[in-house]
């Protein structure tokens, strides 16, 4: 009886084994790209048509999907914006599929062809996850006509805003450090022109835009809110191209195309080229020189802000590709004066620059690699330089010059390995060496023969190594799991970190699936910010023996759903507990550059000015998207609150920090008018601010001090942020006109940003009442200064301004 | 070009001018009013409990009326030199002082300009929860503190000195600041205490030089030498007068025995940059009378009112006072209900050091 069993059994498994030998097992592989240009595109949906079948094309636009052998294998690749391909196969051997997929843009009925693929939300595994078209991006109305990625994230649930014009984001109670931005594999630290008004990134040179606030993959790591992942375009593979714009206050361009075309062929490599200027200044410095021609001094200030983007990639063969790409961008306020008795110039400026090289090599049709080797630098710089004539005791000169800055050099090597239809995994190791100089200040006094200077450069190694696995267990279910392993070491002090992750996504029926995601983050650098405006006087720093590196744990849940082709409707909530992380301790400041006491610049640690805490954050967000079509745009709303605690703030009660945002909503529109006209529109609202305001002041007593029996204080109430900004809200409008016109499309661009002039804060200062102008200033510290009457004034900074710009595309 | 596109460059050129500042209204304010500002320090080795009342000033809104008065600063038994700025003192209260039991009114001193009443008409006890009611016709508010237990002592005082050089900045003779490296002798000081276990415990650590000068004064057209007192403190772990620095806790050392920080004092800066004065054209040299020298110091044990609303108050002041945008606000501490300011409590103990 036993042996007989043993024999099904074995009869079974032999049967079973046979079932899965007999049927072989076959890979379709290639590369996906736009029709035109060959760009490469990344996301492409590739699936058997009605199954849960399938894969998508990788950040290098490959893709690889392994079946059984067949007579008949249909293939459907999608694209947002493109029109789609079914390609039949007979499937008896490995086969090489390039596809070039058309762009709905180039076909001459734009609007309508387009809505006819979507990307269904039901099907897709990822959570807390944005997607925005660039095409789309080009189409909402924006202040002085600046189009700008970062902004139109900000208009998606659970993604805020900072303050009016703001570009810093702050995604689920994060803070603007925690978010993972990174240009081709670069991470850029400062994404902020203009004191954070306008973003960094020239959206024409942007191939795509994917921001996720929750379920991250194994593969990022490294901060604890969010990832942009941005990508360049590589370069027109068939024609030499351009795109730019004529604003008011920048023009832009962007060329691209082929390098040593034969004969028809596509080019083996291609270039990219673009950059973007401000003339602010030039425009101003002969008004300015003019209306002092007949004062006794000469004063001139200006600003520029510019950056270039540059990016060659070079087909050695069909399985090795190399990618030469790097940012450029600067800002710089500067101002001069000089008379007969003094000369002053002083400057403030801050840039990023990054490079990266990259290596896709392909080993078989199932297992693609890439390697980068990643540099990038922020530098943040002061300096005030005043030279006092005297000719009878010789000149004097004074000199301040402050510098903050951050340089890494990573070395990153992925594997993607497409296993079977199944299983697709990923695996990689990543290693940053970071210098840190988070502070450095050069004081120079010739009178009192004073010469100072004082760092605290910090060097610091990461190292991550990472595995994920994405798993199609049924029809129904989707698994994304994986680990990260991040070790992190400072000043002789290790820390290793295991981080989890865990999405899955349940299909309850045709059009709905309820998905649910975990993640722990770790994050071993710190932005130090007072001014919580996202200026670049925040100073990165790393984690420390002393300051530990900041960690997160964050649980969501959610249903996407599907209502018809092209409007989807999503959901979720969620909660997220943060440790370690920092703020500036009460009365400290950046420029709190030590006691310079009897000529010695006191060795100041940054480290000693902050506080130390934890913070959480939950909510639910919505959004009824509609990316396609006639009319897109979408609604988005989103419930949230964020707490902090910290022993040494608030006397160790929890507290709103500053963007904690009770209510946001959006609502977006963008209307194919007419086959050349287009309309937009964007209403956003935010609960205010939560700020600390003065409501009082008094003299506080010293108990049996010598120096000083009393200090005159602010009254600030029970509670720290506990005056509310009042709410923001404003209404934007856009116009475009298309024409095309011989060899390139023209489209004129006018925006009306706050079209009913609502006075948004900016910031709010305590001053006199009839005091109107000014910068901001502070309640008066002494006792006794004259005033009448004093008032919290609010500054608002844009209200109804419309704008125009010319951009034009070849 | 198209008349659209005219009309859109037109509705650019009316763009709209409008002030972009605005006053917020008061009744965004809804506790804007003055508060009182109770200030009361107890321990039970003083002979007087006194209690300051004052008033706080809205910021938004009038203030026509007189919003400080300067009062003399008085340390110890010594006028000291500058005059101070207090809150507009409230005189009309009715300030009672109750141990749970008994409750004692406080009366005024318009001398002193202070609430006062003696200890031995009402005693602080160690380990007592006092209440402190003070109202008049606008406020009424409340405050309770408890005095700590115990009493610390320091223990194994070391008082070293030594010759250092010190930089530091001098006038020249051409009335010119100048850098100097010169040798100055310093004092160094170190202590200890054992910490009562198994509660919180706050601490602050005094030190202070008394020097006593005869300083030249002009009196009815006559040059004469009037007593001085100067006290200079000891600065610790740092070269300067840190005032943070002279308070701990026992976080991590709980019933342990507490080292202090390094104590600092440099000659150089006892004399500052003078020590003459001209008066008619002649100088007379500043007197001073050596024997007058002693070292006192003082180990307070204080409650949490007492450390949180003292330490909130000199971190203000050591950040200049001044809070500027890019400066974070500092809050101040407070244990007044419906008010502002501190009600709290201590034990000290004193060590005088005469020989060195």
């Amino acid at each position: 009886m036993k042996n007989r069993r043993t024999y099904h059994l074995l009869t079974v498994m032999l049967l079973y084994c046979g079932g899965i030998f007999a049927q072989k097992q076959f890979t379709i592989s290639g590369s996906i790209r736009e029709k035109g240009s060959l760009e490469q595109l990344i996301g492409v949906n590739i699936h058997i048509p009605s199954s849960t079948v399938g894969t998508s094309s990788n950040t290098y636009g490959f893709y690889s999907l392994t079946m059984p052998a067949t007579d008949t294998l249909t293939l459907i690749y999608s694209y947002v914006g493109y029109e789609p391909v079914l390609k039949t196969f007979v499937l008896r051997q490995n086969i090489t599929q390039n596809i070039e997929l058309t762009s709905s843009k180039t076909l001459d009925e734009v609007t309508v062809r387009a809505s006819k693929i979507n990307e269904r939300v039901s099907d897709n595994l990822k959570m807390g996850n944005i997607d925005v078209p660039i095409a789309q991006i080009k189409k909402i109305p924006t202040v002085l006509g600046e189009k700008d990625v970062l902004k139109v994230l900000q208009l998606m649930p659970g993604v805020q805003k900072g303050s009016e014009g703001q570009a810093g984001i702050y995604v689920r109670g994060g803070g603007p450090d925690q978010n993972l931005i990174i240009l081709d594999d670069a991470v850029v630290y400062n994404a902020n022109h203009l004191f954070g008004f306008f973003s960094t990134f020239n959206g024409d040179a942007l191939k795509s835009v994917e921001l996720t606030k929750a379920g991250f993959p194994a593969r990022y790591g490294g901060r604890l809110s969010s990832v942009i992942d941005l990508n360049m375009k590589d370069g027109n593979k068939e024609k030499l191209s351009g795109e730019g714009g004529i604003g008011l206050i920048s023009s832009r361009l962007v060329l691209e195309g082929p390098i040593k075309r034969k004969n028809g062929e596509p080019a083996k490599a291609s270039f990219l080229l673009s950059g973007r200027r401000t003339y602010l200044d030039a425009l101003i410095k002969p008004v300015l020189l003019l209306s002092q021609r007949n004062n006794t001094y000469k004063e001139v200030v200006g600003y520029f802000f510019h950056d270039y983007t540059a990016k060659i990639n070079y087909e050695i063969n069909p399985n090795n590709k190399l990618y030469l790409s790097g940012y450029f961008g600067k800002d710089k306020f500067y101002g001069n004066f000089n008379d007969k008795t003094n000369s002053n110039k002083s400057g403030i400026n801050w840039g990023n620059t990054t490079g990266t090289l990259r290596w896709n090599h392909l080993y078989n049709p199932k297992l693609f690699s890439n390697t980068s080797l990643i540099y990038s630098r922020f530098n943040f710089g002061i300096n005030n330089k005043s030279t006092f004539f005297d000719s009878k005791n010789g000149d004097r000169h004074y000199e301040l010059r402050y510098d903050s800055g951050v340089r890494d050099i990573s070395l990153k090597h992925d594997f993607d390995f497409f296993w079977n239809n199944k299983n697709t995994v990923k695996i990689g190791i990543q290693s940053t060496q970071h210098y840190f100089n988070p502070s450095a200040l050069v004081l120079r006094n010739s009178q009192e023969n004073i010469f100072s200077k004082n760092d605290n450069k910090i060097n610091s190694t990461e190292l991550a190594l990472y595995a994920e696995d994405q798993l199609q267990v049924n029809s129904k279910l989707k698994i994304n799991t994986g680990l990260r392993a991040a070790a992190y070491l400072v000043g002789g002090k290790s820390y290793l970190n295991l981080e989890p992750r865990l999405s899955m996504a349940y299909k309850t029926d045709e059009n709905t699936a309820i998905k649910a995601s975990y993640a722990r983050m770790n994050q071993n650098i710190h932005l130090l910010s007072n001014t919580g405006l996202g200026l670049p006087t925040d100073l990165w720093v790393p984690a420390t023996s002393k300051i530990r590196p900041q960690q997160s744990d964050q649980w969501s849940i959610g249903m996407a759903h599907d209502i018809h082709q092209g409007l989807t409707l999503t959901a979720e909530a969620y909660y997220k507990n943060m440790r370690n992380i920092i703020n500036y301790k009460d009365g400290a400041t950046f420029l709190d550059i030590g006691d310079t006491q009897n000529g010695d610049a006191v060795k100041q640690n940054w480290q000693d000015k902050v506080a130390v805490g934890k913070g959480e954050s939950y909510g639910f967000e919505l959004l009824l998207h509609k990316k396609i079509g006639r009319f897109s745009g979408w609604a988005g709303y989103t419930w949230s609150k964020t707490l902090w605690t910290f022993p040494e703030l608030n006397f160790g009660k929890a507290f709103a920090p500053k963007y904690d945002r009770r209510h946001d909503a959006s609502l977006v529109g963008i209307y194919e008018l007419r086959k050349n006209i287009t309309l937009s529109a964007t209403w956003v609202y935010g609960t205010g601010n939560a700020l600390t305001i003065p409501l009082g002041n008094y003299n506080g007593t010293i108990h049996n001090e010598i120096y000083t029996s009393n200090v005159f204080a602010n009254d600030y109430g029970n509670n720290k942020n506990s005056f509310r900004a009042e709410a923001y809200h404003r209404l934007d409008f856009g116009i475009q006109f298309h024409k095309k016109v011989k060899n390139h499309v023209r489209t004129w661009d006018f925006s009306f940003y706050n079209i009913y002039s609502r006075k948004n804060p900016f910031f709010y200062n305590v001053q006199e009442s009839n005091q109107n102008s000014g910068g901001p200033q502070t309640a008066p510290t002494s006792a006794n200064t004259p005033a009448n009457k004093l008032v919290l004034k609010r500054y608002s900074l844009f209200p109804l301004i419309p704008s125009f710009s010319y951009n034009f595309k070849f | 070009m198209k008349p659209y596109i005219k009309l859109a460059f037109l509705a650019i050129t009316l763009s709209s001018c409008e002030t972009l500042v605005d006053d917020l209204p008061l009744s965004r304010f809804p506790e804007l009013k003055s508060k009182l500002v109770l200030t009361s320090f107890i321990a039970p080795t003083d002979s007087l409990i006194t209690v300051t009342l004052g008033e706080s000033t809205p910021l938004f809104g009038e203030y026509g009326k007189t919003r400080t008065e300067k009062v003399v600063n008085q340390a110890g038994d010594t006028l000291y030199y500058n005059f101070i700025d207090r809150n507009n003192i409230v005189t009309d209260a009715q300030v009672t002082i109750s141990n749970g039991t008994l409750h004692k009114n406080l009366t005024y001193n318009a001398k002193t300009k202070k609430y006062e009443l003696p200890t031995r008409q009402f005693a602080i006890i160690p380990g007592q929860t006092y209440t402190i009611v003070a109202q008049n016709n606008i406020y009424s508010v409340k405050a309770s503190t408890t005095v700590p237990l115990q009493t610390i002592e320091a223990q194994n005082i070391k008082l070293d000195s030594l010759t250092e050089n010190i930089r530091t900045i001098r006038i020249d003779s051409t009335g010119k600041y100048v850098q100097v490296i010169e040798a100055s002798k310093v004092w160094k000081l170190d202590f200890d205490w054992k910490d009562p276990a198994g509660q919180k415990n706050y601490y602050k650590i005094d030190a202070t030089i008394r020097y006593d000068f005869e300083i030249p004064t002009l009196e009815n057209q006559k040059v004469v030498y009037k007593k001085q007192s100067h006290y200079l403190q000891f600065a610790w772990d740092s070269k300067y007068l840190e005032f943070e620095k002279k308070f701990k806790t026992d976080s991590d050392l709980d019933g342990r025995q507490i080292k202090s920080p390094k104590g600092n004092l440099y000659q150089s800066n006892m004399f500052n940059t003078q020590n003459s004065f001209t008066i008619n054209g002649t100088s007379y040299p500043i007197r001073t009378i050596n024997n007058g020298k002693q070292i006192s110091l003082k180990l307070y044990h204080l409650n949490e009112d007492y450390y949180q609303n003292q330490l909130t108050l000199l971190k203000l002041y050591s950040s200049g006072g001044g809070e500027t945008p890019f400066t974070e606000p500092t809050q101040i501490y407070s244990n007044v209900s419906n008010g502002l300011g501190c009600f709290a409590a201590y034990t000290v103990s004193e060590h005088i050091i005469n020989k060195y």
